[in-house]
């Protein structure tokens, strides 16, 4: 793999940058894989790569029906922070917060982490109580969290109004001071060069269109660039994974929706971290392009058309100007949606099937991203000894039956 | 030929499917724009109405179980949690929240949004036919980005993405 950096930048500036290689190759598929890996996001990369650094498994292949990175990775809005609620969440999702902070320099890509620091405010007693117990319970899960009372709301983010008059008093807010967000794109560009480095074959525009089994094990897949042998398939497709499931007859307990965000018009530095509001329903950050980036809710309807409906985004822009006034004026330059995986406790699906070699990691709704390497890092495990570890067993499809969910819901408050 | 979208099996019987593939019909790519910028629901009471006046009831025609007692923990897991989700024809109910309130059942292509069918409480779906995308996760004519554009490979050129 070639090195990007200080030196190799200077080297080809003199030479007029013609000797960039290709950050991955363009590969036919092979007859045959040890493994492949349905969908190129963020979590299908991820998992390419722990399987072939951390478990050598090289001969194995990512199946990508659009472009790697266009589904949901490339529409999200990219809020990473691990102040769960829930034992099990909060493993998770800070094992993923942990591999975050050094991703960059391990792939060598600046994927651009800003660990700018997320606050969650709470607009009533009630929210005030909830919010104040999950700091609590962050701490003793080794999470950093801590407790802002207004005063401090406003030092560490100016924007915000603390005036006790307003229809939706700031009481106070959470703070993780390691959560922040990342540049999508790098993301799975790193992950792609570094899989790709490693052997992985990633290859594009190239659709699943069926899963081939026999005595309840799986054989191979069919695609729309033929059929390729293989004894294990691990689908990553976020909101097509029902999909895929139905694929083997498997019916899951993954509901798809549309999710939208929005980008305004480039202003001057005025957001200096993310900030979340549940009461008010807005998320928003600034990208380092001087965008808002504002985050909407899911269409309540169950649809695959990632556009999402008008009401919502009228409903996200009320949200919007009531909780930052200044905002008001601001012209909207983009908005898209992406179809999310929603599951009915909130929390992810990262599990074997009744199909011996057949694997799920979906389910991650709205919020997904900020886990993306440790989903990607405990799938893999998952994929390479047929176990789920410590981390993946408690998201075991087998919840759904012994009733033990990791009900995340309105636990976690804005469920980004 | 490419196989039926597999989420078609679990819509309750009693109606057909036709796969009519539509993308790259030119109407479609220029005209009709307009027709889908609004969700518009036909309530069977009160007529068309935008979508922010409805409210979502989920999958239609899962009977709640009569043997509650006696049933196994999975079939209880079936019943309450799973879903059959497809990127096709979905049956579903809606209650006109913000009208008058009632429960109806309506088909609608989940790849495209097409309202197919609207009908009663009660009754069974009637038959229609939808435009299915051509493959099981393949992307509708209309309201999707994600297969937009070819990927060029390193020795290839043209379209509009091909400048460097
Ligand atoms: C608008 C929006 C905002 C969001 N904001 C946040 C946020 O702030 N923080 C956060 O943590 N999370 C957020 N999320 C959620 C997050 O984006 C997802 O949970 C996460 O990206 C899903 O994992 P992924 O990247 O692997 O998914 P995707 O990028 O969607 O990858 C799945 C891939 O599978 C491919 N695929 C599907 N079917 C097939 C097939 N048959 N054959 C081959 N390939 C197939 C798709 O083309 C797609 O590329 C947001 C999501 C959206 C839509
Ligand atoms: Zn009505």
């Amino acid at each position: 793999m070639q090195r990007y950096g200080i030196l190799s930048l200077i080297r080809e500036g003199l030479r007029g940058h013609t000797g960039w290689e290709p950050a991955w190759r363009f590969p036919e598929p092979k007859p045959r894989y040890d493994a492949i890996i349905i969908g190129g996001g963020g979590h299908g990369l991820a998992t390419a790569y722990y399987l072939a650094k951390e478990h050598g498994l090289t001969d194995i292949a990512v199946i990508e029906k659009g472009w790697i990175g266009g589904g949901n990775a490339g529409r999200n809005t990219t809020i990473i922070r691990s102040n769960y609620l829930y034992d099990e969440s909060a493993a998770i999702y800070d094992h993923a917060l942990q591999l975050w902070k050094n991703l960059g320099r391990e792939l060598d890509f600046n994927i651009m982490m800003s660990h700018r620091g997320v606050l969650n405010l709470a607009h009533d007693e009630g929210e005030m109580r909830q919010l104040k117990r999950r700091v609590e319970a962050n701490r003793l899960n080794g999470v950093d969290a801590e407790w802002l009372e207004p005063e401090d709301v406003k030092a560490f983010c100016p924007p915000i109004s603390i005036a006790p008059t307003l229809r939706y008093p700031v009481l106070g807010a959470t703070l993780q001071r390691s959560g922040g967000t990342n540049r999508h794109d790098a993301v799975v560009w790193g992950y792609a060069r570094a899989a790709d480095a490693l052997g992985v074959d990633i290859i594009q525009q190239c659709e699943v269109t069926n899963i081939l089994s026999e005595g309840g094990a799986v054989t191979g897949i069919e695609t729309t660039k033929g059929p390729i042998a293989t004894p294990k398939v691990a689908s990553v497709t976020a909101g097509h994974t029902s999909v895929i499931a139905a694929m083997l007859g498997l019916k899951l307990p993954i509901e798809s929706h549309p999710l939208q965000a929005m980008v305004s018009e480039p202003i001057k530095p005025v957001m200096p971290c993310v900030v979340m509001s549940s009461a008010v329903h807005v998320y928003v950050s600034q990208s380092d392009k001087g965008e808002l980036v504002i985050g909407a809710g899911i269409d309540p309807h169950l649809s695959y058309t990632q556009r999402g409906s008008f009401d919502i985004v009228e409903h996200q822009m009320a949200a919007m100007v009531e909780l930052l006034p200044f905002t008001s004026r601001l012209r909207f330059m983009r908005q898209w949606g992406g179809i999310v995986d929603v599951c009915p406790d909130a929390s992810p699906v990262i599990s074997k099937t009744r199909i011996k070699g057949f694997y799920v990691n979906g389910g991650w709704g709205t919020g997904g991203w900020k886990a993306t390497p440790g989903s990607g890092h405990v799938f893999a495990d998952l994929i390479a000894n047929d176990e789920p570890n410590a981390i993946a067993a408690p998201f075991a499809l087998e919840r759904f039956v012994s009733g033990a969910l990791v009900a995340e819901h309105g636990a976690a408050a804005v469920a980004h | 030929m490419p196989r039926l979208d597999p989420g078609i099996r679990s819509v309750p019987a009693g109606f057909r499917m036709d796969r009519r593939i539509k993308s790259g019909d030119d109407d479609i790519k220029c005209g009709n724009w307009g027709r889908q910028e609004m969700f518009l629901i036909r309530c069977p009471w009160c007529g068309e109405r935008d979508v922010s006046d409805f409210s979502y009831g989920g999958e239609a025609h899962i009977a709640r179980p009569t043997d509650s007692e006696t049933m196994s923990d999975s079939a209880w897991a079936e019943f309450v949690f799973l879903r059959s989700n497809p990127k096709g024809v979905h049956a579903e109910r809606w209650n006109h929240q913000a009208g008058c309130r009632r429960w109806f059942n309506i088909l609608r292509n989940t790849a495209t949004d097409d309202i197919l069918a609207v009908y009663k409480m009660g009754e069974s779906p009637p038959e229609v036919t939808a435009n299915l995308p051509a493959t099981p996760s393949g992307e509708a004519a209309i309201g999707s980005g994600n297969d937009a554009a070819k990927i060029l490979g390193p020795d290839e050129t043209g379209g509009a993405t091909a400048g460097k």
